[in-house]
Formats: C-alpha cells, sequence, structure tokens
C-alpha cells in the first residue's frame, strides 16, 4: 500500500506534464519533449530557492515556475518557431535537444544529485498502521486535480480557449481571422511549460528528483500522452497515473524498469491498433483525424 | 566502382563553410592535443552516422533509439567473449546477428508507425532495452554490468593497442561508408528513397515496403552494433548506462544533420564536427558533454530544416497546415519520384 500511495502521488505530479503536453500538441501540432527538462527545472529550482535561498516554498515554487515560463515562451517564440511547417521529426529533436540542454545545465549547476523539498506535511501521517500514507500525497493529488480542472475549464469555456480551439482546428482559417496563431502557440508552450514545473515542484514535495532522470521523465510523459489519445488531456492525466502507478507496485514484485518495457509495448499496440481517437500525424506535420 | 557516386545532396560551400572550418579546428586538435584516442572516437562516430544515415537519411524514418543496436552489440560482444570464450571476430559476427535479430523482432511492429510515432517509440524502446539489460541479471549481471578479462596470467585474448583499436574502428567507418555507398548507388537504394519520398506510392508500384523497411532497419542496426562491439571490447567494463546512453542516439542524429541525410559524404563532415566539439570538452562531466550534443543538435536540426521552405502561403507562420501546400513538397515527390520509378526500373541510380 505504501508503494501504491508513492505512486499515486508521483503519477498525480507527472501527469500535469502529460496534460502540458496533450494541449500543445492539440494546439501547435508539436511534440515537445523538452517538457520533462521543464519538470526537472521546476522541482529542482524549487529546491534550490527553496533550500539554498532560504524562500518561503510558496516563493520558492512560483519563481521556479516562473523562470520556465518564461524560458518556455521565449524558446518557443524565438526558436522553436523557426520549424513551423517543417517535418515534425525536426521539432522532436530539437525540442529533444533543448530539454537535454537544460537538464545538463541543471546538472553542471546541480549536480546530478537527488533532491527532495522537506515539509511539514511529509510528516504528518493520515494512516501509520502498516504502511506510512503522509498528507503529501492526497495534498498532491488534490491540487494536481485542481490545476487539470482549470486548465481544461480555461480551454473549454474562456475566450482564451476558444481561440486556442480555432487555432487548433485549423490555423490558416484562424490566422485569416485574424488570430495571431504564433503567439498563442507560444501562450500554449508557457502553459505547458507551467504545467510541467508545477508537476516537478509537487514531485519533489514527495519524491527525490535528479537532472539525471530527464530519459525518464520524457519517456512517461510522451508515452502517456500518446496512449491517452494525443487530444483528451483527462485520458493522458490517467493513463500517467496509471502507468506511474503500476510502475511503483511493479517495483515490489519484478525488479525496477520492468514498467518501461510494458510501457512501450502498450504504445506500440495502441499505435498498431490506431485507436480513432488518435490524431494521426503526417511526416511533414499536418494533423488529421 | 564508378556506380558509387559520392552524393553532396543539398550541400552547398556557403551553407557548409563552417562545416570544413571545423574540419581544420578539429584537425588541428587531433595533431595538437588528443592524438589517436581522438581518431578513434571520430572513426566511431562516422561509423555510428552511417549507420543512422541508412535508416534515418535514406529510408525517412528517423530514428531515435538507435543506440539500442550499440549498446545489444557491445553486450553481445562481452557476452560472447567473456562466457562463450569465443574469438575477437566470432563475437563482432555474434552482435551483428543478435542486432539483425532484434531488428527483425521490433523492426514489425515499429515500422509500422510514422514520422512522431516511431521517432517516439524508438527512444522508448532504446530505454525499454536498456531497462531490460538492467535487471535481466543472470547474463548480464543487471546495472552490475560485464567486465571482460584482458589481463592476468590467463586472458581470454590480446587487447589491442590505442593504435590498434583506431585502425579496427578505421576499417568499421570504411565498411560503413562503402555500405552506404553502395546502397545509395543500388535499385535498393532507389526503393528505400521512394519510400522515404511517398509510402504509398512505393507501394502502389510494387514494392515491397516492409521488406525493404526491415532490412534497412537491420542493416543499420548491424552497423550499429558492430561499433558497439569494438566499443564494448574497448571499454572491458560495460554497464547499461554507459552503452546504452540516449544521448548517443541523439549524437547520430546531429551528425546526419549537420552534414546532410541520405548523402555518403555528410555523414562524415557531421562526425568531424561533432568529434572536435566533444574533443574540446572531452575531459569535463556528462553534464557538460550534454549541453555540446543539445547544442550541436539545435544547430543541426535548424541548418538541416533550411531545405523545407516553409510555404509561401496566407500564413507562413502557421504550423502544421496540410503539406500539399509547399512547393517542396510536389518539388520532391512528382519530379523526384519518376526519376526514382526510372532507376528502380533500369537498376540503376536514381538519386
Amino acid at each position: 500500500m505504501g508503494n501504491l500511495a508513492i505512486g499515486v502521488g508521483q503519477g498525480a505530479a507527472i501527469a500535469l506534464a502529460t496534460v502540458g503536453f496533450t494541449l500543445l500538441w492539440k494546439v501547435s501540432g508539436v511534440v515537445n519533449l523538452s517538457l520533462g527538462a521543464y519538470f526537472l527545472g521546476g522541482g529542482l529550482l524549487s529546491w534550490l530557492f527553496d533550500s539554498n535561498f532560504d524562500l518561503p516554498l510558496l516563493s520558492a515554487v512560483s519563481l521556479a515556475v516562473t523562470v520556465c515560463v518564461l524560458l518556455a515562451y521565449l524558446l518557443q517564440a524565438k526558436v522553436i518557431t523557426v520549424l513551423t511547417q517543417r517535418p515534425i521529426f525536426y521539432n522532436i529533436v530539437l525540442t529533444y535537444a533543448l530539454g537535454l540542454g537544460m537538464t545538463g545545465l541543471l546538472g553542471i549547476f546541480l549536480t546530478s544529485d537527488y533532491r527532495s523539498i522537506p515539509v511539514a506535511l511529509g510528516t504528518t501521517y493520515l494512516v501509520q498502521d502498516g504502511f506510512d500514507l503522509s498528507l503529501v500525497t492526497p495534498a498532491t493529488v488534490s491540487i494536481s486535480l485542481l490545476v487539470t480542472l482549470i486548465i481544461v475549464l480555461l480551454s473549454e469555456r474562456t475566450s482564451f480557449g476558444l481561440v486556442v480551439r480555432a487555432v487548433s482546428s485549423d490555423k490558416v482559417l484562424a490566422t485569416i481571422s485574424g488570430i495571431n496563431s504564433a503567439r498563442v502557440v507560444a501562450i500554449t508552450s508557457a502553459i505547458a511549460a507551467f504545467l510541467a514545473a508545477a508537476g516537478g515542484a509537487l514531485y519533489a514535495v514527495s519524491s527525490p528528483i535528479s537532472s539525471s532522470s530527464y530519459d525518464q521523465m520524457t519517456l512517461y510523459i510522451a508515452a502517456s500522452a500518446i496512449v491517452g489519445g494525443l487530444g483528451s488531456l483527462w485520458r493522458g492525466y490517467f493513463v500517467t497515473m496509471m502507468f506511474v502507478t503500476l510502475g511503483s507496485l511493479l517495483e515490489l514484485l519484478v525488479p525496477s524498469g520492468v514498467i518501461d518495457v510494458v510501457v512501450l509495448a502498450v504504445m506500440v499496440v495502441v499505435l498498431s491498433v490506431r485507436f480513432d481517437f488518435i490524431p494521426r500525424v503526417s511526416s511533414r506535420g499536418s494533423t488529421t483525424r | 566502382m564508378s556506380r558509387v557516386e559520392v552524393h553532396l545532396g543539398k550541400w552547398s560551400y556557403k551553407k557548409g563553410t563552417y562545416l570544413f572550418v571545423a574540419l581544420v579546428i578539429s584537425s588541428a586538435l587531433e595533431l595538437l592535443f588528443k592524438g589517436t584516442s581522438s581518431l578513434a572516437e571520430l572513426f566511431l562516430l562516422v561509423t555510428l552516422s552511417q549507420s543512422w544515415n541508412l535508416i534515418g537519411g535514406l529510408t525517412g524514418y528517423s530514428s531515435l533509439g538507435q543506440v539500442a543496436f550499440f549498446g545489444i552489440g557491445a553486450y553481445a560482444m562481452g557476452v560472447s567473449i567473456e562466457y562463450g570464450h569465443l574469438s575477437f571476430a566470432t563475437s563482432l559476427a555474434v552482435a551483428a546477428v543478435a542486432a539483425v535479430l532484434f531488428a527483425l523482432v521490433m523492426g514489425v511492429p515499429l515500422l509500422s508507425l510514422r514520422g512522431p510515432y516511431f521517432a517516439v517509440a524508438t527512444l522508448v524502446a532504446s530505454l525499454a532495452v536498456s531497462e531490460v539489460f538492467s535487471w535481466y541479471s543472470s547474463v548480464t549481471p543487471g546495472g552490475v554490468g560485464i567486465t571482460i578479462t584482458t589481463y592476468g596470467t590467463s586472458p581470454i585474448m590480446a587487447y589491442p593497442s590505442t593504435r590498434g583499436f583506431v585502425l579496427i574502428y578505421l576499417a568499421l567507418a570504411v565498411v560503413a561508408t562503402l555500405s552506404v555507398a553502395f546502397v545509395v548507388s543500388s535499385p535498393l537504394g532507389g526503393a528505400l528513397r521512394l519510400i522515404r519520398e511517398n509510402e504509398s506510392i512505393a507501394r502502389s508500384v510494387g514494392v515491397n515496403t516492409r521488406l525493404y523497411k526491415v532490412a534497412a532497419f537491420a542493416a543499420s542496426g548491424a552497423i550499429a552494433a558492430l561499433a558497439g562491439g569494438v566499443f564494448g571490447f574497448q571499454q572491458v567494463a560495460l554497464d547499461p548506462n554507459l552503452v546504452f546512453n540516449p544521448r548517443l542516439s541523439l549524437t547520430m542524429v546531429a551528425m546526419v544533420l549537420i552534414g546532410g541525410g541520405g548523402t555518403v559524404l555528410g555523414p562524415i563532415l557531421g562526425a568531424v564536427v561533432v568529434t572536435a566539439a566533444l574533443s574540446v570538452v572531452g575531459g569535463h562531466s556528462n553534464a557538460t558533454q550534454d549541453v555540446v550534443v543539445a547544442l550541436i543538435s539545435i544547430l543541426g536540426v535548424l541548418r538541416h530544416a533550411e531545405s523545407f521552405p516553409p510555404p509561401s502561403g496566407p500564413s507562413p507562420q502557421v504550423p502544421g497546415s496540410d503539406p500539399t501546400t509547399d512547393p517542396e513538397f510536389y518539388k520532391r515527390s512528382y519530379v523526384y519520384i519518376p526519376k526514382a520509378l526510372r532507376a528502380l526500373r533500369s537498376g540503376g541510380n536514381g538519386g
């Protein structure tokens, strides 16, 4: 049960990054693998500001998330946008490389040691009979669900959401209608980075986090989003929860890492079967259903 | 060798000036500071870039998990030598066969995917394979890895000198380059390029696309496995983090993007640039090397993307619109494809 709680908590944190990945995919058709780096950046910078600069936790997290959001906006507006309408593989390589560069910088300045943010909730237990369930897990899940709900409402019930949906469905028409598609995509990138960084901060509160985990996080985020259908925020959210929780539980039965194989197998099966809910993407970037 | 044509692809001297500068700087660094060890790295990277070139550059299936073959080759080499007591040459053959078998098993499901799905799936596959080698401890001592006995009173075989490894890597690089050159100039190369340009048309004209794709995947995997095998033997101590490092996949992509995909000379130039850059930070941490690889990859992507100008539609800033609005699409498809078809029919080079 302890592993279940850990898995659910970690899954809820990583799921935020998956929601960002899916949102960005819907709007821009970009597979942004650098979100794994924003996830780690959110966690590690929060730790840095909290532990080394003695900022209050909320301020530390806010500052870390702000740094990630600004960076994501600038990189999308100045670098990634250069690849507009180029084959989508370039986007994948570019964003993966950007993420690698960012985590490399984190590794240079913060080393690859595992860090976690100590919080009072971590020593306040709901259950302590047989397994320890601190308040961190329910708090992480609650915050994660709340943030996701806000993002879903933002994308479905507001005028900004309407603009986002217009760009998502037909960018040419949206542009002709006066919408600055490039700016919408950049803002969506910033929102995705916000989600990833916030997820990273939540993760660092409950579990140790390291800049060397970039590939692992990228695996969970990308695979969960793809298996979740690359169009549904909630599906991506819950698939991530499922994968991470399953991985945490499997650690009791088999050596760690088996979950990666399971994730691969599920993803390949889903993609091969080509469920209707997965939008197909041509090699040059256009999405079709 | 008259049929072996060295393609420069979209290479232009203007765009490629900095590559030649890098070549000169790299050569100077080799002579002044690094000596033979950096040469070994250069030839290793040439081999790997040509390996990726076969599947990514020629066939258009851009893998981000090519390092899986490299790692499998290294482990096959280690297990063959340490436990099977096979010779170096036989172990190399085992490494290549292991990679081909892996390509046959994984190629069918993975190569049914296209574009971003294939790239992400291969990245995930390489991570998964790495994990398998980490926990399957009965043969591959898990995360501890394998140590090949190359010393003591009864070493399994003689351990070559650094210069010896340079020669071995050179031989691999030559074999890999000639293989790519042969494929480029053969009907197989025409079929692969046709698949890259338009797989549906390739199928409609009778090309067995699955067979060709799996063959290219297996061939590129075998080359990477050979490089991995030699690298594994050179390193003596193998562990999953060393030989399944995803950075290596990205490095392969970067080399081809910088030099030019689907060409013979391009990957070599890309390898020179990457070797030169890595030589500068050779003694630094993995994180520093990650940053360098990332910068090279970003430069490679931005340079290579120039060959795909955005369409001149109503809004050049709109991502992800219909590719058929791109004039380059027609240029690359309807102009190119008849040439490739003619090449297929005549058995010559369609490039």
